[in-house]
């Protein structure tokens, strides 16, 4: 199980050599045998880096939260998983199932969307924190209540000395994702996977949330890979942003380049349709029709029947990830879609170091007096 | 459409609204204790505007719709729907009524009776008030389902054929059919995919052009209140903290507990989202039972803690209070509305709203003016 | 991945939404266990004979002494009973008034058990506390006492025995649906149906009640079986139909009078126990129809 490329802290490796990557996904589909075969992952293929912070966005259907959790196999057991998952040099693909809880929840630790729905309403917070302490170090049950209650205030529970002996319930929405965050990441992850942890939350209350996990990722070199389906979410925390529709990934950039210069027209949809807080508009842009029936299979781009950039190819071929040119070169060589393809031989993935990427035949150009880098 | 006062009457007045709810089915029951999840709020809504409804989850916003449409008695207080006073009139007057005023729910998987076609579903209203015969209410029902964008193939099946956005358009045909005054929506899309979202906003915004509607708007999300209503209630607690005209709201906040909404809103935009401070608001929201007294914001207002915690706040309930001189820029339940507006904390937060404008160009189309801090 | 395949056919084959409400309530219909299957059979050959008694069978009254308490024979093949009655057209004759029986106490106790639990948890409050009351006296009572002491008072006929059975049946069923009626009217479609300005009956039987009524459909199926039961279990008593109607419940009664003709106890005891035990077995069919219809 324990692996030699293992980092114990999970750091970022400092060493001159190009350091592999913490997480890497390779062709990760996952099937729902359900009344037809629904296939809501289709091949997607990414790296995070150590450390990083990574947001993974699309709406619901998307196959983000499936995507996700198929990684540690926490998928119904109707759903079938194709694809490596390589975690620190460990094929998690090939664990046993009993192997393979031991990686959950202490090498990946996930905070669900709903903090009640993880946390047993029966047993007090200080109960579950203790046995969350000595599942994964043994030590002793007085040792693992003082970690237990060091970790709840280290997650900003007001008065957490008293307040950890009460019930799930006597707890706010956001204390209990407090609580929820404290036990997924006390046996100090590497990877934190967090799928919409702030959706069920009030405005105020998220904006703290999303700060927790920031600090508490980025004090021990956690990997944070954020699921949500709003884009203002990842805005804040994440350095590269993941967009997903249809099962695939569509875009994949710097979460600065997804907010001023998106490559894939979905993106640009999503940007132009979603009232903002900072502006009003004459009005939203709308992105008609729907999104595929994943159950169907689909040829060419699972967004050109909605897309207004829609060119021949997009009906016939599915356009893989293919490298955006930088503004820079696309002023200084004059604009040129066919750049895109050009440049790319072989299979492009979302990484650490990877360019922006866009799954798209006919890219909207980079905007006029965009910061280029 | 309009800002500022119409010359017309206002559709609904709503009168010092109080709705409380027994609490304490314990087994010592000492005292009859209440949650008071609406406790004193007043607003009119004139014909042809949208009001929003704002605030966080147990502010008391869905009660106050909830009691607008007269679907649970309010405690105390009045509703005046086009100068009727609903809680006043019999029952028979008051059927008549609701033809004038319907809901749009928030979930449109839960607001649809399985067991029925959609052309039951958006007959309904027809059947219910006896409204033309089976031939025409089925005429009826094709026009409608085309009004709100769907295919008239759709009247023949289930609800549990459609994805969320359709089926809300059903929702929204079956609001329509009694051709009514006002609508309430309580977060109409808030559970839609966010690719679905500007659809249903603008489908709302295209009826209430076309037929004249009046919208009472409840959502928690800030940038869509900003995005379609005319003038906002923030609600906190079970009251309204601050009533304003939109851009005034957005622009010049003059309570802190807006503030700090507007201050912890996402914004799309990395350079702004990176740079802002938030107001953080300590604690949780105190308990509806036994809500603090003088304002019931106080316990958490960083403006108080600022001001070395006046005593004022703690003793007195501030009033909605017009801020100007116009009468036209709405009004805030603070006791301090100068010192909000010349706090940092405001300038902050404005700057990082604006500063977002600046990203994205690509993405937007129309140009923000600067905000003015000044009264 | 291979572990998981009988599983994943099992899974893809327990939803079936695509093809519509009609399709798929057909398609769930479809037996899935040898026992549903056998419980189909069963009912399918039992009901058929017992519609097509007149032509399968000679008269259940006819009268033979010559042959009284013969065994099993070419001429009667069940054996005949002390009067030289037919077996064989004893117990097809006698199912249809066990069948009656058993549909007559549903449709009573569940039209009364229904409207009297629907109204209860609609309106809820005092009118509720009160009505449900009267339902736990009418529970407190074993029900085959108080359909013994009901059809003790009234007298045995047929219709009495489905008065007194119905009569300690429906509190049940009342309590059930009252159940369902108060999950069901919190839902949001009731409340929008209620904004419409539909009043309660309307909205009670055409918006609440439908959508309440799934899990009676899988009682009801089963309950047929133990109406059937309670029929018979009275007629055997002495206090349920009366002599010389055939009835599977008085057939018993009667043969424990000559314990040594084995064949007067087997065949309506057999035919007692196949028809209760096929219902049972075939009503998951019903249960999974219920529970797996698309459109909640």
């Amino acid at each position: 199980m324990k692996s030699p490329a293992a980092d114990p802290a999970g750091a970022a490796d400092t060493s001159g050599a190009p350091a592999a990557p913490l997480l890497s996904v390779r062709d990760l589909s996952v099937t729902f045998h359900a009344h037809a075969e629904v296939r809501a992952v289709n091949g997607i293929s990414y790296d995070l880096g150590a450390g990083e912070h990574v947001g993974l966005v699309g709406e619901s259907g998307s196959g983000k939260s499936a995507g996700a959790l198929a990684l540690v196999r926490l998928v119904p057991d109707y759903a079938e998983i194709e694809g490596q998952v390589m975690l620190d040099g460990v094929d998690l693909a090939r664990l046993t199932e009993r192997e393979l809880r031991d990686v959950r929840g202490r090498r990946v630790g996930i905070v669900y969307q709903d903090p009640f729905s993880s946390l047993n309403p029966v047993l007090t917070i200080e109960k579950q924190l203790t046995e969350v302490v000595r599942r994964h170090s043994r030590v002793r049950a007085g040792k693992a209540r003082a970690e237990a209650a060091r970790l709840l205030e280290s997650v900003g529970v007001p008065n957490a000395a008293e307040r950890i002996s009460d019930y799930p319930h006597q707890y706010s929405g956001g204390m209990r994702q407090r609580a929820v965050i404290a036990m997924a990441v006390s046996p100090r992850p590497a990877l934190l996977i967090a799928d919409e942890p702030t959706t069920a939350l009030d405005v105020t209350v998220q904006a703290q949330i999303l700060e927790l996990l920031q600090d508490l990722t980025s004090e021990h070199g956690t990997t944070m890979l954020l699921i949500t389906h709003d884009l203002a979410v990842v805005a804040g925390i994440t350095r590269r942003v993941m967009v997903m529709y249809a099962g695939r990934i569509v875009e994949a950039s710097s979460t600065e380049d997804v907010f001023t210069r998106p490559a894939h027209p979905y993106t640009v949809a999503l940007h132009r349709s979603l009232p903002r807080i900072d502006e009003r508009r004459e009005r939203l842009m709308t992105i008609e029709g729907q999104p595929p029936d994943p159950s169907r299979p689909i040829a060419g781009c699972p967004f050109a029947p909605r897309c207004s950039a829609r060119i021949d190819r997009c009906t016939m071929e599915d356009p893989p990830l293919m490298t955006v040119p930088t503004a820079r070169r696309a002023a200084a060589e004059g604009w040129d879609r066919r750049m895109i393809r050009e440049q790319d031989g072989g299979a492009l993935f979302p990484g650490p170091a990877a360019p922006q990427l866009t799954a798209c035949w006919n890219p909207p150009p980079p905007a006029e007096g965009s910061p280029d880098e | 459409m309009s800002e500022g006062p119409a010359a017309a009457p206002p559709l609904l007045e709503v009168e010092d609204l109080r709705v409380w709810f027994p609490a304490g089915r314990g087994p010592a029951v000492k005292r009859r204790r209440f949650i008071k999840a609406v406790d004193g709020v007043s607003f009119t809504v004139h014909r042809g505007e949208t009001l929003g409804l704002v605030g966080e989850s147990g502010c008391g916003k869905t009660t106050t719709a909830r009691a607008v449409l007269k679907l649970l008695d309010p405690t105390e207080g009045r509703i005046l729907f086009d100068g009727v006073d609903l809680s006043a009139i019999p029952r028979r007057e008051l059927r008549r009524m609701r033809r004038r005023m319907q809901p749009i729910f928030q979930d449109p998987f839960a607001s649809l009776n399985p067991k029925r076609t959609v052309e039951a579903v958006v007959a309904e209203p027809l059947v219910i008030h006896r409204q033309g015969s089976a031939a025409e209410r089925r005429a009826r029902v094709s026009e409608l389902l085309a009004t709100v964008g769907l295919p008239p193939d759709a009247a023949t099946r289930y609800p549990h054929a459609f994805s969320g956005g359709q089926r809300q358009r059903i929702a929204i045909a079956r609001a329509m059919a009694l051709r009514p005054d006002l609508i309430v929506a309580d977060e109409p899309v808030s559970a839609l995919d966010v690719s679905i979202r500007a659809q249903i906003l603008n489908l709302l915004g295209d009826l209430q052009e076309e037929f004249g509607l009046t919208y009472v708007i409840i959502a928690h999300d800030l940038a869509l209140v900003r995005q379609v209503t005319d003038r906002v209630a923030v609600m906190y607690l079970g009251g309204i903290v601050e009533l304003r005209p939109t851009e005034e709201l957005y622009r010049r906040p003059r309570h802190p507990y807006t503030v700090a909404l507007l201050s912890s809103a996402p914004i799309p935009d990395t350079a702004a989202e990176q740079a802002r401070r938030r107001i953080v608001l300590e604690g949780d929201v105190p308990s509806p039972a036994d809500p603090p007294s003088g304002c019931r914001f106080h316990t958490r207002c960083w403006l108080r803690q600022k001001l070395g915690n006046p005593e004022v706040c703690a003793t007195d309930p501030p009033p909605l209070t017009p801020i100007g001189e116009s009468g036209t820029a709405g009004a805030a339940a603070c006791h301090f509305p100068h010192e909000v507006a010349g706090s940092s904390e405001l300038q902050e937060t404005l700057q990082a709203l604006t500063g977002a404008s600046g990203g994205a160009k690509g993405c937007r189309e129309v140009p923000v003016e600067e905000p003015e801090i000044s009264d | 991945m291979t572990r998981r395949t009988k599983r994943l056919e099992e899974a893809a084959s327990r939803r079936n939404e695509e093809s519509g409400r009609m399709g798929a309530a057909i398609a769930n219909l479809r037996p899935r266990t040898f026992l549903e299957a056998y419980g189909v059979v069963v009912i399918v050959v039992m009901v058929a004979a017992i519609a097509a008694a007149p032509l399968l069978a000679s008269d259940p009254l006819e009268q033979d002494l010559s042959v009284a308490l013969t065994g099993p024979s070419a001429d009667h093949w069940m054996g005949t009973d002390n009067l030289g009655r037919d077996i064989w057209s004893r117990i097809l004759n006698g199912g249809r008034v066990s069948l009656v029986i058993g549909l007559f106490v549903l449709i009573a106790a569940g039209t009364v058990g229904v409207v009297y639990g629907a109204i209860s948890g609609y309106l809820g409050g005092i009118v509720d506390a009160v009505m449900m009351r009267v339902v736990d006296i009418f529970l407190s009572f074993p029900a085959i006492m108080l359909a013994l002491l009901i059809s003790a008072a009234l007298g045995p006929t047929i219709r009495n025995v489905i008065l007194a059975i119905a009569a300690a049946w429906w509190p049940v069923y009342a309590r059930l649906i009252r159940g369902q009626v108060i999950v069901v009217k919190e839902r949001e479609y009731v409340t929008a149906s209620r904004a419409l300005g539909a009043g309660p009956m309307r909205n009670l039987f055409q918006t609440v009640l439908p959508n309440s009524l799934g899990v009676m459909k899988t009682i009801f199926v089963l309950d047929i079986g133990y109406a059937i039961l309670a029929g018979s279990t009275l007629s055997f008593l002495g206090l349920g139909v009366s002599l010389p109607t055939p009835e599977w419940g008085v057939m018993i009664r009667e043969a424990l009078q000559f314990p040594n003709s084995w064949w007067l106890i087997l065949s309506p005891g057999l035919a007692l126990m196949l028809f209760v035990s096929a219902i049972n077995f075939a009503g998951g069919i019903v249960t999974r129809s219920v529970h797996e219809i698309p459109g909640r």
